[in-house]
């Protein structure tokens, strides 16, 4: 099986790895960087527990090949909290109770911040939209709905202040 | 501190919680689980560990003829390959109690029984090596007859799905037929002035947690023994079954519970992947670890019972029901283990809400050529809620009174004992159903909803804890706790009470810390083992809060006692006027106080140096009469839901629009609101995927169409209604701080109070689920409500 150096930026780091032709991105994260905060639910981009964040965009990385993310910044739940500091969304979600098992809750993460980089003040709708592709079994998503609206309203208290 | 001690002095007084009652503290699993550091069992990783997969039958019954493995073997990068003969004869159920009734191999030897039953098993170096030699093992089967639906397997001259032989293919059968002061279902049907009938099918669904079933297995060739880390709601059991089928005495595993992503009941049963990591790493000595993929969740792994019921109920003239018959018929699938519990709670429900003075019930669970079915939330409560509901619908429009009012006239409230042992004490069911009725403003809108427009409720009741301890133990306690105070007053917990994700050992250190006056920070839980922690049955039956949780307190009540009697004694007061608050002792008659520090040591010295240790054990005080169609109090608590459903019915799409959900739910004392409400949610969207998006579709040779998420549809954040709770009942007596469950028997509202409001909506009448778009389309049709054009 060809595999190839991969440069990235993980995360805010540039990282190297060799990456078989045949693995997924999910993988590589999981099995050869051994970050496992990403989530493995069904490898066919329905489920979204596997969600990161690839040049911004809220991308499944169970359908990314390993390979062919040369040069793209990738940012997973790890990447989330900087200096031991939580981000809004980590704190509002634990605040909120917005998680019980927590198998969704990377993925429901990062698509929350994919979202709230890109659009700071989303409606209800918006939020709910954009977390249709995180499945939960647990929470009944009411209360996740809630974490985001206040990792959004705290973070635009953040930026005035 | 067992269960003796409910009258004991020392339990802390309702007004000096601190921490429970209020939004007062976070998950200790929070910061894991936000920053992706949770470790679930396909998260752990070791140096040299191999990964493992499972070759399943792509027919519902054959003889297997040969197995050739000979290719996979020589597969580079493989470690090891398993088949039926390098296991014993030792079969696997669930419970201890009926271990005789087990009859599933860890790998099937002669015979596979249904589209995805365990035939091989392969170890490699990485997970595309295993597959690849998995895909080149090569098993000869000869195909034989099989059966899919109950009425299939029961009809005369069907092909046994078991070998030891089932009458009819009825794995198991309960019977209730018993009634108060001697009454009995026969006589008083025949007193009845009005008899509602009425048959029933539901479907099949599975409990889709987001982390599929993944275990990872050790073993020590010096000691002989085995470390595992399950996905799992019952190590004690797994640790059971192991040691039976490995022919070895049980301290030989050590069953590791880490982080559980969802159960829902899907993980009681121990999967064959466990036998054969355990099996791999003994061959090679090396860390095993099998992921199971989303696709084998799907077709091997248990689901929810189908069930075809028939039930009769009568009534007197005021509308008040007198007495029930009814026959259940749950399609068990090919193999009994979890399924075998939920039989004897299909007949139980039959008795729920209502007062039912005379019944008269046989549930039998069928042996079918099928994926096998077990626990799920609710236990065959939702199936029975459902079919029994639409009766008392039916009943209502008969004898011409509201639907409301026509239930109220019949449920059951405080201090009802029921023929089959059921003994009420706290309930707040007629406030749920009356704040219901004032959140949907029923009596004002019934008579002006246009067409299309339904409001509809589902009001239901549930166990709060299922004394049935699983394996055999003493007094049949099922839920216990250890603690240990050191020098600093660190209190360090052990509760196997088998958190999944609902939240169970953050509830059991909320518990310990209030009970003990402390902070949070205070209580260090530890992650427990079958070795370190005490034996706790498992998360199944709305136990673990009513049970693990008072055995939590317990045993802080235990430490608090040895303490409180040592300072007592130091200041010249009775041991039960102190109490532990905000990091003190006090007495607050004398006016002194003692910071907690202080008098750990202190009370230490007086124990000769030795730690403060909690012990702490809980067993509902019932037999096992249950079991044997007699009558026994099921658990001792129960809990009442009222779920309220608005909707509007597309009449040309059978779509649904439900824009109003109300749920009225007595769970006594809400330990945490964040916590209940988050169970109401998801109990809510878990019914809603029930009553309408959810089905596991079958072709005709048993084989699932839709093993995987696409085609199967999970609720998503687009589908669920706007949410109304209501939660805040008078606390039940004997649970934990006033506790009761809440996040099971919640399920069961769901489906008829959709089913009721499409009723109202259509007019039609509902006899099955799901209610999806299509369905309904076609009772409308079939019922002539909307005009057919040929």
């Amino acid at each position: 099986m060809k595999k190839k150096i991969v440069t990235f930026t993980l995360n805010g780091e540039e990282t190297q790895v060799l990456a078989p032709a045949n693995m997924n991105l999910l993988d590589l994260l999981r099995n050869v960087l051994c970050m496992t905060g990403t989530k493995k639910g069904c490898e066919e981009g329905e489920c979204g527990a596997c969600t990161v964040m690839i040049n911004g965009r809220p991308i499944n990385s169970c359908l990314v090949l390993a390979q062919s993310i040369e040069g793209c910044e990738v940012t997973t739940v790890e990447g989330l909290a900087k200096d031991g500091v939580l981000s809004p969304i980590q704190k509002k979600f634990i605040e909120k109770w917005a998680f019980q098992c927590g198998y969704c809750t990377p993925g429901m993460m990062m698509s929350a911040k994919c979202l709230l980089d890109r659009n700071p003040h989303p409606t209800e709708l918006e939020i709910r939209e954009a977390i249709e592709g995180n499945l939960c079994r647990c929470t009944g998503y009411v209360k996740i709905v809630d974490a985001i609206k206040a990792a959004a309203e705290e973070m635009d208290w953040e930026e005035q202040a | 501190m067992n269960r003796d001690c409910d009258t004991s002095k020392y339990f802390k007084k309702p007004e000096d919680y601190r921490l429970i009652g209020g939004r007062n503290y976070v998950h200790i699993d929070a910061y894991e689980k936000v920053t992706g550091q949770a470790k679930y069992a396909g998260d752990i990783r070791f140096p040299n560990m191999l990964v493992g997969k499972i070759v399943v039958s792509p027919y519902s019954h054959a003889r297997i003829l040969s197995i050739d493995t000979s290719e996979a073997e020589k597969v580079p990068g493989v470690f090891g390959v398993l088949t039926g003969k390098d296991f014993g004869d030792e079969r696997v159920g669930n419970g201890e109690f009926n271990a005789e009734m087990a009859d599933k191999e860890p790998l099937c030897k002669t015979e596979v029984r249904f589209v995805g039953d365990d035939v091989a098993a392969v170890c490699a170096i990485d997970e595309f090596t295993a597959q690849k030699a998995a895909d080149l093992i090569k098993v000869e089967y000869e195909e034989l007859p099989a059966v899919y639906t109950c009425d299939e397997a029961m009809a005369e001259g069907a092909p046994q799905v078991q070998p030891n032989s089932h009458d009819h293919n009825i794995g198991m059968s309960a019977v209730h037929r018993c009634g108060n002061d001697g009454k009995t279902a026969e006589e008083e049907f025949k007193r009845a002035a009005h008899i509602e009938v009425g048959d029933f099918h539901t479907h099949r669904i599975q409990h889709v947690p987001m982390e599929t079933h993944a275990c990872v297995a050790k073993y020590d060739a010096v000691t002989g023994e085995w470390t595992v880390w399950n996905s799992t709601s019952m190590t004690y059991a797994d640790q059971f079954w192991l040691a039976k089928v490995f022919g070895v005495h049980e301290n030989k595993f050590h069953i590791i519970r880490p982080y559980v992503g969802g159960n829902f009941g899907g993980k009681a049963d121990t999967q064959a992947m466990v036998f054969c990591a355990c099996e791999f790493a003994r061959r090679t000595g090396r860390p095993v670890s099998f992921v199971g993929t989303r696709e084998e969740e799907f077709i091997s792994n248990r689901g929810r019972h189908p069930m075809d019921a028939h039930v009769e109920t009568a009534f007197d003239e005021n509308g008040v029901i007198i007495a029930k018959k009814s026959l259940h018929k749950l399609n068990g699938g090919a193999y009994g283990g979890s399924g075998i519990a939920t039989c004897h709670s299909c007949s139980l429900w039959a008795s729920f809400p209502y007062k039912v003075d005379a019944i008269d019930n046989v549930s039998h669970r069928v042996y079918t050529n099928t994926t096998p079915n077990g626990a799920m939330r609710g236990y065959t409560a939702c199936q029975v809620a459902f079919a029994h509901d639409m009766i008392m619908t039916s009943a209502a429009e008969a004898m011409g009174v509201d639907p409301v009012e026509f239930r109220k006239r019949s449920i059951v409230e405080t201090g009802y004992c029921s023929p089959i042992g059921i003994k009420v004490t706290s309930c707040a069911m007629r406030e749920t159903i009356d704040d219901a009725l004032a959140h949907t403003k029923w009596n004002e809108r019934k008579n002006n909803l246009k067409p299309g427009e339904g409001i509809g409720f589902g009001i239901t009741a549930f166990v709060s804890g299922t004394g049935f301890a699983l394996l055999e133990t003493p007094n049949q306690m099922s839920a216990c706790c250890t603690i240990r105070i050191n020098m600093r007053g660190i209190v360090t917990v052990y509760n196997n009470g088998h958190d999944v994700g609902q939240g169970a050992d953050t509830t059991s250190a909320a518990l310990i810390a209030d009970e003990l006056g402390l902070g949070m920070e205070d209580i260090k839980f530890m992650q427990p083992s079958t070795y370190n922690a005490p034996f706790d049955s498992g998360a199944y039956g709305s136990r673990v809060t009513f049970f693990s949780g008072n055995a939590s307190v317990r045993a802080a009540v235990d430490a608090k006692r040895q303490i409180f009697e040592c300072i007592g004694a130091k200041w010249g007061v009775l041991p039960y006027t102190l109490e532990c608050m905000d990091h003190q002792v006090i007495c607050r008659e004398e006016n002194l106080s003692m910071p907690w520090e202080e008098a750990v040591y202190y009370t230490m010295k007086c124990n000769g140096g030795d730690e403060i240790l909690g012990i702490g054990s809980y067993y509902h005080r019932t037999s096992n009469n249950q079991y044997h169609g007699k009558p026994s109090n099921y658990s001792p608590a129960y809990v009442f839901s009222t779920g309220a459903c608005h909707l509007t019915v597309d009449m040309e799409t059978g779509q649904l629009d439900i824009d109003d959900f109300f749920f009225g739910h007595d769970c006594g004392r809400a330990l945490n609101p964040d916590s209940v409400e988050g169970q109401l949610c998801g109990s809510i969207v878990s019914g809603l995927g029930y009553a309408v998006y959810e089905n596991c579709v079958y072709n005709e040779k048993g084989k699932n169409l839709n093993p995987g998420l696409r085609d199967y549809h999970v609720p998503t954040a687009l589908d669920i209604p706007p949410i109304t709770l209501k939660y805040d009942y008078p606390p039940d007596a004997e649970g934990p701080y006033g506790a009761k469950e809440c996040g099971e028997g919640t399920t069961a509202p769901i489906a008829p109070a959709i089913a009721n409001a499409i009723h109202v909506a259509t007019g039609i009448k509902i006899n099955s689920l799901p209610l999806d778009p299509e369905s309904v389309w076609r009772m409308m049709r079939e019922q002539g409500k909307i005009p057919v054009y040929n």
